[in-house]
């Protein structure tokens, strides 16, 4: 009898760490969140502070300095940026690869990989000094072809697309690293016969191999968009969402309200907002997935 | 199962990781410099008595002004002592406002706060009320009367004055060697800066001539208000409830700022450079001057780089002023409060007394080109010989203004450098822009 209530609740007792665990540093903080998004809360006023219903979310979606179509306008565009920049990118070094030897193919992912692996306030300084207008390499390049230099991260038409460059290169090895290994799948079989059938190599990769990891192809969508929506550490140490709030994400919004202006009620309604597109974009996600599964069954 | 399962865990993913990357603000706190505390016990108690001081971590680093005198302190208190924890500026204003709070159990007997935060920590009751204790401090005279003024809160004292740093014009001597100008020689007007900015745009390719920082952050509104006091305007109405900074006087001064950068003295990139970045900048000759905090002048200047280096290489100057205007120029700098949590607050005072004697804080002073808050100390320049630019110091220090303080003054700040970019950008019209930007903070300042 006892052996049997022990082994019963052995599964639950090793559970019970983890899941007190996810509670207090997951699920918690999601709940206080929304909990400040409709409160007056202040960095010095934490504790019994009063309902204000949907006051914070007015007081953001109305904002002028910066306004929040604005705000939304350029985390959609550095998003989608990164989603196709990384996501190109990375398949095609992966397709790169995947013609080199098994060898030097494994030392050369992972010189691929460096980038990935650098934090992502180093990345930042990096790019800021390569777009500096007077010493950086941007400029130097533009100047050797005769073009004049460009001001690329204080310019309003070129310092989101500064951003997106600068983030694809910090984030396209995850994306590499996914599709890598998709392709270490692909059964030869089906290449070789596209060989013997004389298909030109760009009807092989369209053809056979990229229906072939259509789903690996998925996940790393999957990663890119999620990097992309949540990027804050290049951004702040490249602009910090500046200037004019021109390179001002949801992120970085919900930063500059919390800890710059201690509006807690405020940085939260963001996350709220931010929760929320991330919850629609999920649902996406789901429905392509299922749809997806259903072709492999 | 497993396509729901990893269907369930994408899901999971997606929102997890958009929650994680913008809810940890409200959970970063926690994460700030601790403390331990002493402060519930009675400095009566014959039992040890800790004080917990938080000052700026860089001043721990550093001999002066808190170790030796820490060590000299405490053994002439047996039984009592100090604990010092620093941290950088950012989480040093918040670990204060969470202690306050009561987000974190830490609870300080000192704070070291910047000037710009005195009105805020008074009105949210951080800091106690002082008065009783500068009615029997015999030192108090000594402090400037301008900078005594800007420790008082609706009359009170709050805190004591531990050492400030004062905007000049610096430039780079090298840029004005090559431009065919005297280099022991900075503009002393508006139309200097002009003239002399055309010189080196002529002669001296590849450096911009005129540096300001106008990033959103308040260095760039810290370095503007010189050329705002100077024009007779100010930040605020007397009474603290009124933007005044868009008359005539605060267009006048961001229009200048506009001219530099239309005339092609100064560049469009600067609307992302910190002062700290422009300050390096005419360090390294990128720029040919700018308007500058002196503390962060030679005390900033390159790794190994002597004072007679610095002295080379660059000029200070009290900021240039327009035609028809008053010298002014802007001190900040940093103050040392007493908690209204404390329950040492006699024993805080007295250690207060100690870091900030006149005499103690000199070699910190000179060490690192800080600017005398007492009159014996700008009295006395034999004793800085390591700033060669000290007489330009105390020249500022007599026409010192400070922004004002009220609680709302670091959140007012956004509109006004959002203002100025705005103008420098060539997005409105100087008028326009800092009409908006009044607008905002006056409706900020109405607000409860």
């Amino acid at each position: 009898m006892v052996r049997r209530v022990v082994a019963r609740a052995t599964p639950w007792l090793l559970l019970v760490a983890p899941l007190v665990l996810l509670f207090l540093f997951l699920l918690l903080p999601y709940l206080l969140t929304f909990y400040y998004s409709v409160t007056g809360a202040t960095i010095g006023h934490l504790s019994n502070v009063p309902l204000v219903g949907s006051a914070n979310f007015q007081a953001v979606l109305t904002s002028r300095n910066p306004p929040f179509p604005g705000v939304l306008f350029v985390t959609a565009a550095f998003t989608v940026g990164t989603l196709v920049g990384s996501l190109v990118l990375g398949t095609v070094l992966a397709l790169a690869l995947y013609t080199v030897p098994a060898g030097r193919r494994s030392a050369l992912l992972a010189v691929y990989l460096i980038p990935w692996v650098i934090a992502g306030v180093v990345i930042g300084y990096t790019w800021k000094l390569m777009y500096d207008p007077e010493i950086g390499l941007a400029n130097t390049l533009l100047e050797a072809v005769g073009v004049s230099p460009v001001s690329w991260l204080s310019d309003r038409a070129t310092s989101i697309a500064a951003l997106v460059v600068a983030n694809v290169w910090a984030g396209y090895g995850i994306v590499l690293l996914v599709i890598s290994a998709a392709l270490a799948n692909v059964p030869p079989n089906l290449i070789l016969a596209g060989q013997v059938d004389g298909a030109p190599v760009a009807r092989i990769v369209r053809r056979i191999i990229l229906p072939a990891i259509r789903p690996a192809v998925l996940l790393a969508a999957l990663v890119a968009l999620v990097g992309g929506l949540n990027t804050f550490d290049l951004i702040y140490a490249m602009t910090k969402g500046g200037p004019l709030y021109q390179t001002e994400t949801m992120a970085l919004e919900m930063y500059r309200l919390t800890a710059l202006k201690g509006s807690i009620g405020q940085g939260a309604a963001v996350t709220v907002i931010l929760f929320t597109i991330s919850l629609l974009l999920a649902v996406i996600y789901v429905v392509l997935w299922r749809r997806e599964a259903r072709k492999w069954t | 199962m497993n396509k729901r399962l990893m269907a369930l865990l994408s899901v999971v993913t997606i929102v997890g990781s958009a929650c994680n990357a913008t809810a940890p603000a409200s959970q970063a706190p926690a994460s700030q410099p601790a403390a331990t505390t002493g402060a519930s016990q009675p400095a009566a108690s014959a039992e040890a008595v800790k004080l917990v001081v938080w000052p700026r971590n860089y001043t721990l680093t550093q001999d002066p002004p808190f170790q030796p005198v820490t060590k000299t302190w405490e053994a002439a208190h047996p039984g009592v002592t100090v604990e010092l924890s620093g941290a950088p500026y950012d989480p040093q204003f918040q670990r204060i406002e969470l202690s306050q709070a009561g987000q974190i159990s830490d609870v300080p007997d000192i704070v070291q706060l910047d000037n710009i935060w005195l009105g805020q920590f008074t009105e949210e009751k951080i800091l106690a009320n002082l008065d009783s204790y500068y009615a029997s401090w015999a030192g108090k005279t000594d402090i400037l009367p301008a900078y005594a003024d800007s420790t008082k809160w609706n009359g009170s004292q709050q805190a004591v004055w531990f050492y400030s740093d004062i905007r000049l014009l610096i430039w780079n001597k090298d840029v004005f060697k090559k431009a065919g100008l005297d280099p022991e020689k900075g503009p002393a007007t508006w139309d200097d800066v002009m003239a002399d900015a055309q010189a080196i745009k002529e002669k001296v390719p590849g450096v911009v001539p005129v540096g300001f920082p106008a990033a959103s952050q308040e260095g760039t509104v810290d370095r503007w208000y010189p050329y705002l006091y100077m024009t007779g305007s100010n930040i605020l109405s007397p009474d603290n409830k009124t933007a005044v900074f868009n008359d005539a006087g605060g267009q006048k001064a961001v229009q200048f700022y506009v001219d530099l950068v239309n005339r092609g003295y100064a560049s469009k990139d600067l609307l992302t450079q910190e002062a700290d970045a422009v300050s390096a900048s005419v360090f390294s000759g990128k720029y040919g001057m700018m308007l500058a905090t002196v503390g962060s002048g030679l005390s900033d200047r390159p790794e190994g780089m002597t004072a007679e280096q610095f002295k080379a290489t660059i000029g200070a100057i009290v900021p240039p002023i327009c035609a028809g205007c008053q010298q002014a120029t802007v001190a900040g700098g940093w103050m040392l409060g007493i908690t209204e949590k404390s329950t040492h607050k006699d024993l805080a005072w007295d250690y207060i007394m100690a870091v900030t004697d006149g005499a103690q804080m000199v070699p910190f002073e000179d060490q690192f080109t800080r600017v005398p808050v007492r009159q014996t100390g700008l009295a006395d320049p034999s004793k800085f010989a390591t700033d060669p630019y000290f007489g330009e110091s105390a020249k500022a220090a007599a026409v010192a203004h400070f922004p004002p303080f009220i609680a709302k003054y670091t959140g007012m700040i956004e509109f006004i450098w959002t203002g100025i970019q705005k103008a420098v950008n060539g997005d409105l019209s100087t008028k326009d822009a800092l009409d908006e930007a009044a607008n905002s903070v006056n409706t900020l300042l109405a607000t409860p």
